[in-house]
This record gives C-alpha cells, structure tokens and sequence, in this order.
C-alpha cells in the first residue's frame, strides 16, 4: 500500500525521529454536520482555502521533506469538489493519502476518489443507535443511516488488496457504552476501529480541536467504568478483533478522561514529536504545530522555501515554544506515532497487527447486509446484558 | 438542533483574540483580571451575524457584537505564482477581531 518514498521514510523516522512523516491536512473548514465534540469547524473558519494550484507546491515540498502520510480532514474533504485531484497529487508523488470523511459523500464522490488514488479511508462512527450518532452530528436526523450507506459504498469501491479502512469513534460520556457494538460492527465487515477520548477546554484556553461544551466529558462516577470498557477492548483485540490503537495508548487514554498525566510523551521530556515526525496545515496551507495550535510566523508550506524554512533554527525555536507548553492531547495519530517511533512494544505490536495477520476481507457488504449485521450486535449485547443483570431490557 | 456554524465560528475567534491581549500585556497582575473576565463569559445569539457577550467580572457588563464584516470559510479562487504567500482574508479577519476585543476590553474597563 506504500510507495518505495513513504517506506523509506517511514524507516528514517524509526532511526532519525527526524523526518514529518504524518501530515494532518485540513483542506476545509467547511462541514456539512456540527459534530458536538469536533471545534475544528469553527477554529478553522477565519483562513482562506488554498487552491489545486498550491497544492500541488505543497505536495512537492511534502515529497522534498520525506512525508509519508498526509490525512486530508476537514471540516469534511469530499464538500471540496477537487478533493480526486488533491488525493491524485499526493499519490503521484509517491505520498501515501489517508482520508477522513464523516460519511456524507455520494457514490460518485467516492468512486472518483478511489480512483484517482485514495486507497485509505477513515470514517467517524461513534455509536451504533441512529438517534444517538444523530445527536452527535448535530442534530442531523438520518446522518446514521446515510454513514451506513457510504461505509458499504466504500466497500464497493476500495480494492480489497492495498487498502485500509477504519472507523474514528470519539469517546464521550454519551456513548462509551456503544464502543465495543462499534469494533465489534467494524470487524464484521474488516474495518478497524480507533478511539479518540473527547478533548474539553475552556474559555481562556481556546484550542482548535476543544470543544468548550463540559458535559460530553468524564466526571468520577464514569472512571471505573471506562476502565472497564479500555481492557474489555483490549481483550477484545486478542480475540482477533480489529482495533488499530496500541496498549500504551489505550493505557493513556484511561489516565486522560480523569486528568492524569499521559505517558506518551514521555521519552521526549513531555513534549510530542512536532514537526519532527508530524504537523497540521491549515486550509490556507498554513503551517500549524497540530489542530490544537497555530504559531505567530505564518509559514506556508506552499512557499518554495518551506523545506528550507522548515529545517531553519529560528523556525523549530519557535515551534518548540509551543510545544513545550503544550498539556497534551490524546489525538490519535500523533501520540501514536510518538509511540510507535519511541516504544519498542508498541513498534512490534504495530508491526505484528497489520502485517503478520491482515483481515480478510469480504466485500463489498450491501447497506442491508450491515443493518441485519448491527442488530444482530445489538440483540446479542442485550442478552449479555439481561444474563448479567436478570433484568428484561425493552 | 444543529449549531450555528458563523456564530461559534465568531464566538472562537473572540476568545483567541481576548487571550492574545491578555498574553501581550506585561503586568501580571492585569493578565491574571483578564484571565477571571475571560472565564465569566457568556456568549447568546442574537440573530444573524450578531453576538451578546456578557462578562461578571471585574462587574457585570454586556456588549452586543456585530461580526457582518467578517470573511468565514472563504475560498481562493486566485491562481497565486508569487513565491511570497500571504492570507488577506485572514489578515483582515484578525484586524476586525482585534477591534472587538479593544471595545470589549474598553466597555469592561479593564484598562484605564
């Protein structure tokens, strides 16, 4: 699935921790759901988006700089309608896209991006219950029901060898209780599963990604059972279920929903790995340390000079300026790939999932097949739950 | 209900440009009021293109905001050759947000 250019990379970052390899692209600020616990959309906002024609200069600096990956999020990529010709120019220059998508896109959307290179889908998924997965998009009734269609779409369009599809379920307090029927929906048709704890700031601290809402967050009486839920799910991985996140992560997200310290960056004097092995640009082509910040200079990776500005001292000063006064996030990629670059375990763990053993994968799935697939989840965990409980649930 | 996108686009941007005001200033002091006016905030919308902030801190106060005049989720339909990028929308953007806090920071008298 990579090319020779992103493997090659990938290998620098192991030894020299020194290469961007994983680039979040924020090519929108448009969405077309209001996600309560996404703030993007809004932090994003006040920037211009960049054209095909700065495009193509950010992906040749990308290719100069030995960028791996470059996730093209949002707001949601597919209302951009070059979003085939941005995904084309990153492939061809032997740069890996990865795509985020809430599930909103039309069947013609989708096809035209597998075709034009986009091998690597990521698709949100936080719940199993229609009306609860429509509460947090928004309030936008039937979205469930439309992600559903998108997610077999994919199915059908995605070629079952070199491609890699997953769902991003953020952890909240609404719906922690539905994340294991989300892996388990996930496996039954090959698609991996990834978790991202809700991210929560305050007024004086506005962050990009943060939403400001509290009650989607964790308080004490949540603790014991969230911890339950993180090693069922790792359990559940041993038994072949297919969750992308290491057990270091899982273990930091625990100590992250009560406001402890996490581990993964601990190898690093607390500070991540921006930009040495990842960074954020902005719907401008901006650089940006990550979604939760922005640096004073602005710095546009379509500039001819951005690799060389990249590299300058003046530059990285002021990145770690920011860095190191970061309290951390728990966003997925960056922690791990922190962890994958400075955990031995958690390299071999990585290694072992997705290369000893990859999921087969029968597709496509119809629409109809994955309903009958999601009640047959849901009856078995109300069984489970009636069993443990000796109570009738309606 | 789903959220207003160019209200809580409005409303995010005001807090960053409060927060930069209070990181500019070099009296301790001052930041540390600024930081307590910041956390009392209560944002309504008020209609199209127009915000109520209300603040408890250092006494209750309100100001209505008008964000007509700010550019959101705009495109670039230039072709730019220009080796040297800049971001109009965004530098007009910022100067129209920081005028709202200096009116915000003026109405709550925290600066004499």
């Amino acid at each position: 699935m990579f090319s020779n250019l992103s493997k090659w990379s990938l290998a620098k970052a192991t030894i020299f921790k020194n290469t961007p390899i994983y680039v979040q692209f924020y090519i929108t600020a448009r969405c077309n759901l209001t996600c309560k616990q996404c703030n993007i959309i809004y932090a994003n906002s006040d920037v211009k988006e960049c054209t095909i024609e700065d495009i193509k200069r950010i992906a040749d600096n990308f290719a100069t700089l030995g960028v791996a990956i470059v996730l093209l999020t949002g707001g949601e990529p597919f209302v951009r309608e070059d979003l085939p010709e941005i995904i084309l120019e990153f492939e061809k220059r032997g740069i890996h896209v990865r795509m985020q998508t809430n599930g909103l896109a039309t069947e013609e959307q989708i096809h035209k991006a597998v075709e034009y290179g986009g091998k690597d889908i990521s698709i949100s998924l936080d719940s199993l219950a229609a009306n609860l997965q429509d509460e947090i998009n928004g309030g936008f009734k039937d979205s469930w029901y439309e992600t559903l269609k998108t997610i077999s779409l994919f199915t059908k369009y995605l070629p079952k060898d070199k491609s890699f599809a997953s769902f991003g379920s953020v952890l909240q307090r609404s719906n922690y209780k539905d994340i294991i029927d989300v892996i388990k929906f996930g496996t039954s048709i090959s698609w991996f599963t990834s978790l991202v704890p809700v991210h929560i700031s305050n007024y004086f601290n506005p962050m990009g990604f943060r939403t400001f809402d509290k009650t989607l967050g964790f308080t004490k009486e949540h603790y014991d059972e969230v911890d339950d839920i993180i090693e069922r799910i790792r359990n559940m991985r041993k038994d072949g279920y297919l969750l992308y996140d290491s057990d270091q992560y899982l273990d930091d997200i625990k100590r992250f929903v009560k406001g402890d310290h996490t581990t993964w960056r601990s190898k690093n004097e607390n500070v991540c790995d921006s930009p040495n092995l990842y960074f954020a640009v902005l719907p401008n082509g901006e650089f940006a340390p990550c979604c939760d910040h922005r640096i004073k200079t602005k710095v546009f990776t379509q500039d001819r000079d951005f690799p060389k500005i990249f590299m300058s001292k003046s530059f990285r000063e002021e990145v770690f300026n920011k860095t190191k006064n970061c309290i951390g996030c728990m966003y997925g990629s960056y922690p791990e790939i922190t962890i994958s670059m400075r955990f031995l375990q958690a390299t071999l763990q990585r290694v072992s999932t997705f290369f000893a053993n990859p999921p087969e994968k029968k597709w496509p799935v119809t629409y109809e097949d994955m309903l009958s697939n999601i009640d047959k989840i849901k009856s078995d965990r109300k069984q489970v739950e009636e069993k443990y409980s000796g109570k009738k649930i309606a | 209900m789903p959220k207003k996108i160019k209200y809580e686009s409005a409303k995010y941007h005001i807090l960053i440009s409060v927060r930069e005001f209070c990181e500019k200033q070099t009296d301790i002091n001052l930041q540390e009021q600024i930081k307590k006016f910041i956390l009392t905030f209560e944002f309504s919308y008020l209609g199209k293109d127009r915000i109520k902030l209300t603040w408890r801190f250092p006494t209750l106060g309100s100001k209505d905001i008008d964000y007509s005049s700010i550019e959101f989720y705009k495109k670039d339909t230039q072709q730019t050759n220009s080796t040297l990028i800049t971001d109009d929308v965004y530098q007009k953007n910022r100067k129209l947000f920081n005028m709202i806090v200096d009116e915000i920071i003026r109405e709550a008298k925290l600066i004499t």
